[in-house]
């Protein structure tokens, strides 16, 4: 098999279930109703926006487990802050500013004290949640409603378009210009392919892998501001189990796990596309347990795709 | 020359004929190997040693050309097959688990059991006799990951010869040993010897094969030049056969270098520096070699920022030169082109386009926006320049041939139009017609009053580019040559002798 056509033929899977989603969709009652539509990015939106910062992540040749404990530690925060009736502005910086700490401290082990990746975030996502945990006593803290101006949104003709999904959206299209048009970017991309050449291109490697990781926890950071918006009450298990929902994302989007390769709108896309599947098992009536199989299922083929495609890059 | 009786030939190697991707390796090399005798074989890098070691290890098949064992013809469809036949190659990269004991990596594929379980005791009583026959006194217990470079190789032979062999190859054993553990092999190989194994010893340490060899093979460009007993030869006969009679061609006059020095090293030291001195002026090519780990490769990592100096300066243009990072001496003119391509040079998911402009990003952007228009532009330019052949600027690097890929780097780096260029092992594995573009690319940069420092192993090389060439060994300067004095001969002794 000449290696363009199996190339080719690594695509297929994703091709093939970007098909049987359409079909699916068309055949559903009630699916293309822009209700739905908006429906679906509303709820992908706390993921999409971690799997934007995943994807960052990821490109650099890194992963972090760390994401939904960043989530919930930040929230915390905020919850702590709004006891004291603080603003919202106040609130809104706090949340960056502790999601990008918590970040950092993720890169600044990965990065300097050169720790796996997978250790170091598996270890801060207990040591994240743990302290959400100790900073909450425990229980949940409710009617934070700080960030409630993002619960309504935009109201075009019969359409409503929520804010939570805007914003997934406008998060998508900033990663996608600094990923496409920027140095940072493209250093970025360099980072996840061959690190070894890129310092010896004169990138900073190591501030640019702290500053992934960074990134990965401001993502947190906003996406606990929507969260927050939405159910308006802070746990200490909030977010469980988010992490592996953003990396099902990215890879479903085409974001490699061996880093430099893939981009923003495929994960955004991912994202998109594994909500829109559970929304459809819903709605097609199939029973609700297949859910969560049929999801694995799908990120099994991706990633199997994935390294179908790869297979043939070492001619 | 010897004519071996066929009783005591072990191995009979003949006609090998071997190409790379066009490039002639072996050009039909004849080698007898015999039972109790330690056979050293010599030649320059690219002589065709590796190539020859691997056809005998499996790990490559020769085009054309036999080899029979004890009078019988073999073919080793791969490496299981060669060890089966009782070949043992102890390569220069060792091949052990180091978290496993002594005499699990001697047993690894071959536990002794009970039932599914391994037979811990039978393990290691049999490591035991094993390491006893040999006179290796290494204990079973111990991890490998605890052992000393010279007794990991002791593990190594051992677990080599363990199942029958009759044939060693040892490739450049003694490259990481101290002059202690070196002896103790030489006492082991006599040993060997002594058991009747035929044994290939492949070194560039010349004074150590006319110690440890009873004869001498030597290869040049993929040709067999000779074999003699070693008693026969001396060194200078030996070098004279390894670099040929060839006539040193240089195309060009000697350049003067111009001006004060942009580059001076006093006293450098590090890793494998020992103190040494170096200058690099405006307008020359300064060769700067010796054998691996003679420190060469760490003095020019050190001068991009890649690798730290324990001691000694370094002054660029009259000032202190203290760089951290690649970053750091890039932006104050020096480019450095690594000897590994595929590790250290190109991005592999990228296209020509991206990687040529990579190091060059402080010119095509602002304020960290790319300007992709004279991205585009820069990249067409310089793959134009050094004429790279490909179906587009998108076309993976990784699909481009070794030459393709060593101008899409050059052009990388040229782009950013250094002062001083470190150009390392710059034609190493590339195709004739592009090394002679590179050198030709090399003079003009020397021409038009750039700086060269030219890193590389390669003696025809230093002698057809440097105005002078710095010899190291042992992390000091062996000798400084400049033409006419800079010959193959003078290079290739001075890298090798005591």
């Amino acid at each position: 098999m000449s290696p363009r056509l199996r190339s080719q033929l690594g695509r297929i899977p994703q091709i093939l279930l970007i098909v049987v989603a359409l079909v699916l969709m068309v055949q559903t009652e009630r699916f293309f109703t822009p209700g739905t539509l908006a429906s679906i990015l509303t709820q992908a939106s706390i993921v999409g926006v971690l799997a934007i910062g995943q994807t960052f992540v990821l490109l650099g040749g890194g992963f972090d487990l760390s994401q939904g404990a960043m989530l919930a530690l930040t929230a915390a925060a905020v919850a702590h802050l709004n006891q004291w009736e603080a603003g919202t502005a106040a609130c809104l910086a706090t949340a960056a500013g502790v999601g990008l700490l918590l970040g950092a401290i993720n890169g600044f082990f990965v990065a300097v004290v050169r720790a796996n990746p997978f250790v170091t975030t598996l270890s801060t996502l207990l040591i994240y949640r743990g302290a959400a945990f100790i900073a909450l006593e425990g229980r949940p803290f409710s009617n934070i409603r700080v960030f409630q101006v993002l619960d309504s949104g935009l109201q075009i003709g019969s359409t409503h378009l929520p804010y939570r999904g805007l914003i997934f959206l406008a998060v998508t299209f900033a990663a996608w210009i600094v990923l496409r048009l920027t140095v940072f970017g493209q250093h970025v991309y360099a980072l996840g392919g061959n690190a070894d050449a890129a310092r010896l291109a004169g990138v900073r490697t190591t501030r640019l892998r702290i500053a992934t990781f960074a990134i990965s926890g401001l993502t947190a950071g906003v996406a606990a501001v929507l969260f927050l918006s939405w159910l308006r009450v802070a746990k200490p298990d909030t977010a469980t189990g988010y992490e592996l929902d953003s990396i099902a994302a990215c890879v479903v989007g085409g974001v490699s796990l061996q880093g430099g390769r893939g981009g923003a709108l495929g994960a955004a896309a991912g994202c998109l596309l594994l909500q829109a599947l559970r929304t459809q098992i819903t709605m097609s009536g199939f029973p609700e347990e297949y859910r969560t199989f049929v999801t694995g299922l799908v990120i099994l083929v991706f990633a199997a795709a994935d390294a179908l495609a790869r297979r043939n890059e070492r001619v | 020359m010897h004519s071996p009786s066929p009783e005591t030939c072990r191995a009979r190697l003949k006609g090998l004929v071997r190409s790379f991707s066009g490039a002639l390796a072996l050009k039909g090399v004849d080698l007898e190997l015999r039972g109790g005798e330690i056979h050293a074989l010599c030649g320059e890098n690219g002589a065709g040693k590796s190539t020859l070691i691997q056809i005998l290890g499996g790990v490559i098949r020769p085009d054309s050309g036999t080899i029979a064992l004890d009078g019988r013809e073999v073919r080793f469809p791969n490496p299981a097959a060669a060890i089966a036949s009782g070949i043992a190659i102890i390569y220069q990269e060792l091949s052990l688990v180091d978290g496993f004991t002594v005499a699990e990596n001697l047993a690894l594929g071959d536990e002794p059991r009970v039932g599914p379980w391994i037979d811990r005791r039978t393990m290691r009583r049999r490591a035991g006799e094993r390491l006893k026959a040999l006179n290796f006194r290494l204990d079973p217990d111990a991890r490998v990951s605890s052992l000393t470079i010279g007794q990991r190789q002791q593990v190594e032979i051992a677990k080599a010869l363990g199942r029958d062999a009759r044939v060693l190859v040892l490739d450049e054993p003694t490259a990481a040993l101290s002059r202690a553990e070196t002896e103790s092999l030489f006492a082991i190989l006599r040993d060997l010897r002594a058991k009747g194994i035929a044994i290939l010893y492949v070194s560039h340490h010349l004074d150590e094969v006319f110690e440890i060899s009873d004869s001498i093979t030597v290869l040049r460009d993929g040709r067999r030049i000779g074999s003699w007993p070693t008693a026969e030869m001396d060194l200078n006969r030996v070098v004279a056969a390894m670099v040929g009679e060839a006539v040193d061609v240089r195309e060009r006059s000697p350049r003067k270098a111009t001006g004060p020095p942009l580059l001076r090293v006093a006293d450098a030291r590090g890793e494998t520096l020992r103190g040494v001195d170096l200058t690099v002026s405006p307008g020359e090519v300064v060769g700067l070699t010796g054998l691996a780990g003679a420190g060469h490769e760490e003095l020019a990592s050190a001068l991009f920022g890649s690798a730290s100096l324990s001691g000694g300066s370094v002054e660029w243009r009259g000032r202190p030169h203290h760089v951290r990072h690649p970053a750091e001496a890039s932006a104050r003119g020096i480019a450095l082109v690594p000897s590994d391509r595929r590790r250290q040079g190109l991005i592999p998911v990228w296209g020509i386009l991206e990687n040529i402009a990579i190091a060059n990003y402080p010119a095509l952007s602002r304020l960290g926006w790319i300007r992709r228009g004279r991205r585009r532009r820069l990249a067409e330019e310089w793959s134009k320049r050094f004429e790279v052949v490909a179906s587009s600027l998108a076309q993976p690097v990784l699909t481009l041939s070794g030459g393709n890929q060593q101008k899409v780097l050059l052009a990388r780096w040229a782009a950013r139009e250094p002062d001083l260029f470190i150009l390392n092992e710059p034609t190493r594995g590339i195709d004739v017609k592009t090394r002679e573009a590179i050198h030709r690319w090399v003079d003009e940069l020397a021409d038009s009053g750039r700086s060269v420092l030219l890193v590389s192993s390669d003696t025809q090389e230093m002698i057809r580019l440097a105005d002078r060439c710095v010899v190291l060994r042992d992390g000091r300067v062996a000798r400084r040559l400049e033409p006419p004095a800079l010959t193959e001969h003078a290079l290739v002794a001075a890298m090798i002798e005591g």
